[in-house]
């Protein structure tokens, strides 16, 4: 599953995860802390949505 | 216009535009900046709007005696610092350009190239040297943009701010900074106050001396004034004291209604007050004030069951930008079938940190007596600190004050020679570090207090924010003298003996009266400290926290009455006794309050 972020259109793909930030591939959305930040803009979870 | 002997701007103003960003009225026209740093190497910075192509390039020229600049650095790719880059690649066919590797696909998008044959992609950290000066970039994702950078010249210490530090206004026209920039600044950066935060974090590394922006003057002075409001705006910060009201009015009544609001706003104190017409007066204007203010009030009519569209419109302006962090009032009118308030409450739903007041100032068509009184309340309330300040209004003999002095919440235990007991008390506090002194007062009401006074010694456990609503019925509304209140309870004990709690706690204490001081009603002892735990990380239990989310809601439904504040005693009558005690927790009339 894809995620985007709406501000700025990064993709979180949890088959990949995002090991640069400590995300583990195939962890899912939900699964992201709380506090998880786009890598590109800082926008939070709720600024990203289904692909 | 020379900035520093080797940075000169290159930029045009626009006095013919009728809407900036194809919506926002600029009375000042607008200025696209553009500068050329003039080095072993040129570069020059950003482009302009497409209609002054020519009148750039003539800057250009003239600010390089004719000499082809090396670098066209883009820092964003809005069209109206954009549009020209393919025109300054013909004119100057050995330039490169400089740019985001995101900025690169948008001219891939707008102008159907990428010159990747003439191109340096940069990001986060990369430099460019120019000579005396290097150029270092620094990423502003969503400032306001995706593909933004800024950049620092470290020799000039010059930071090249793209959108940010920018405002509405030509720079041939005098006007003060602050309004425009405000208005420029929640209008088209205003939901990105965090990626704003982040860029100022970054910021406050560098020696900066200059802001050279995209739009409006360069700055020079003073940079503290700037940086300061744009770490408030962007922090969702209140800017100025005061109250700011929108409203819509189709006929007249609800702006009546506004008008006597605003009449007894000014009356009670407050510092300011701005009205703003949302459909005659500029949008993003009433925006901007929404924005400065932390009290706004929000006046609508009910509308094809909905809000009245202006109204709409700005509330979704507001919630777009991540309005946050203050206090709304709501004035509704319904002819017939209200729903204004509901409507802009759920609107406001989203939004974090947002105290909505009550009463709803209502209209039915026209003001009415209780119209006036929903007036007067919320104006009481808007003006609270404004009233309490003033000399001349300010309530001086308001003894709710006291009950804002704050206290944790403690078992107090003890042992009379035959049992365990134990009690709940607030007014626990360390008086003396050198040495440890405890003072703690107690109720001589209390059996407890007859009990420590005899055996000189107790306990103090801190109650931690997990203990629930039972230990306060075990130990706070019973008498120990007649009652075992550690039935049910294991008991552990420390060197002195007496009990502590095996849950619920922090920490305890076991203290050793030193002094004895009689207050009349109570009894206060100062002791010394002989044992001392800490058990747990959890934060100690407040009062305030007590009453929030401990302590259960009264059953006064269908009573006629008074509650105890503290315990929730209903004391059923048509008048409460002076002199009052609460037979649950032993508090007095003061803590009692008439059921609504």
């Amino acid at each position: 599953m894809k995620y985007v972020c709406r501000l700025c259109g990064w993709e979180y793909d949890e088959a990949l995860g995002d090991p640069e930030n400590g995300i583990e591939p195939g962890t899912k959305f939900e699964d992201l802390p709380d506090d998880f930040a786009c890598p590109l803009c800082g926008a939070q979870k709720d600024e990203f949505g289904e692909e | 216009m020379k900035i520093t002997t080797d940075i000169k701007y290159v930029g045009v103003n626009d006095h013919k535009i009728d809407l900036f960003e194809g919506q926002y009225d600029v009375p000042n026209g607008m200025a696209y900046n553009s500068y050329v740093i003039l080095d072993y190497k040129i570069a020059v910075m950003d482009s302009v709007d497409a209609r002054f192509g020519h009148e750039w390039l003539d800057n250009i020229a003239a600010a390089t005696g004719g000499k082809a600049p090396d670098y066209l650095i883009v820092q964003h790719m809005e069209p109206d610092h954009s549009a020209n880059i393919a025109n300054f690649l013909s004119a100057y066919p050995n330039a490169t350009v400089v740019s985001s590797d995101k900025a690169f696909r948008m001219m891939k998008n707008f102008f159907g190239k990428e010159f990747e044959d003439r191109r340096i992609v940069v990001k986060e950290g990369d430099t460019l040297p120019l000579g005396r000066h290097v150029l270092s970039f620094v990423a502003a994702p969503m400032v306001h943009w995706p593909e933004v950078i800024v950049t620092y010249d470290k020799t000039d210490k010059v930071l090249f701010s793209a959108d940010g530090f920018g405002k509405f206004g030509a720079l041939d026209v005098e006007e003060d900074w602050a309004c425009e920039a405000r208005r420029y600044y929640f209008g088209i950066v205003g939901k990105y106050g965090a990626q704003v935060q982040a860029l100022l974090k970054k910021a406050a590394g560098l020696d900066i001396q200059t802001i050279c922006p995209l739009h409006g003057p360069v700055l020079t002075e003073n940079l503290g004034y700037y940086l300061g409001l744009y770490d408030t705006w962007s922090a969702y910060g209140v800017e100025s004291d005061g109250v700011m009201i929108a409203y819509t009015s189709v006929y007249g009544h609800t702006k009546a209604a506004v008008e006597l609001l605003a009449e007894k706003l000014k009356a009670k104190g407050c510092p300011k007050v701005v009205v703003c017409d949302l459909a005659r007066e500029d949008m993003a204007e009433a925006v901007e004030d929404a924005f400065r203010y932390g009290k706004i009030v929000l006046a609508t009519t009910t509308y094809n069951a909905d809000i009245f569209p202006f109204m709409r419109a700005f509330i979704e302006h507001l919630t777009e930008r991540n309005y946050q962090n203050r206090t709304v009032a709501l004035v509704e009118n319904g002819s017939w079938a209200p729903l204004a308030a509901k409507v802009m409450k759920s609107m406001l739903e989203g939004c974090k940190n947002l105290t909505i007041l009550e009463p709803v100032i209502k209209l039915n068509s026209a003001m009415n007596d209780d119209t006036k009184d929903a007036i007067e309340k919320v104006s009481d309330e808007l003006c609270m600190d404004y009233l309490a300040k003033q000399d001349s209004t300010a309530n001086k003999n308001d003894l709710k004050a006291l009950f804002n002095i704050g206290y944790g919440l403690y078992v107090v235990t003890s042992n009379d020679g035959k049992k365990d007991n134990g009690l709940i008390v607030n007014t626990v506090s360390q008086v003396t570090n050198t040495p440890n002194r405890i003072a703690v007062t107690i109720n001589k009401q209390n059996y407890s207090h007859h009990v420590i006074k005899q055996t000189g010694k107790m306990n103090v456990n801190c109650l931690s924010v997990d203990a629930p609503f039972k230990v306060f019925e075990d130990f706070g509304f019973r008498s120990g003298r007649t009652v075992d209140k550690f039935e049910g309870w294991e008991k552990l004990r420390s060197d002195n003996g007496l009990v502590f709690l095996p849950k619920y706690i922090n920490s305890f204490m076991s203290l050793t009266v030193e002094n004895y001081v009689d207050l009349g009603t109570h009894g206060m002892f100062v002791c010394s400290v002989s044992e001392a735990r800490v058990i747990t990380d959890l934060d100690t239990m407040t009062y305030t926290y007590y009453q929030k989310n401990v302590k259960p809601k009264p059953q006064t439904e269908g009573k006629k009455g008074f509650v105890c504040k503290i315990c929730g005693y209903v004391y059923e009558g048509e008048t409460l006794p002076d002199d009052i005690v609460c037979p649950l927790c032993k508090h007095g009339a003061a803590d009692f309050e008439p059921i609504k």
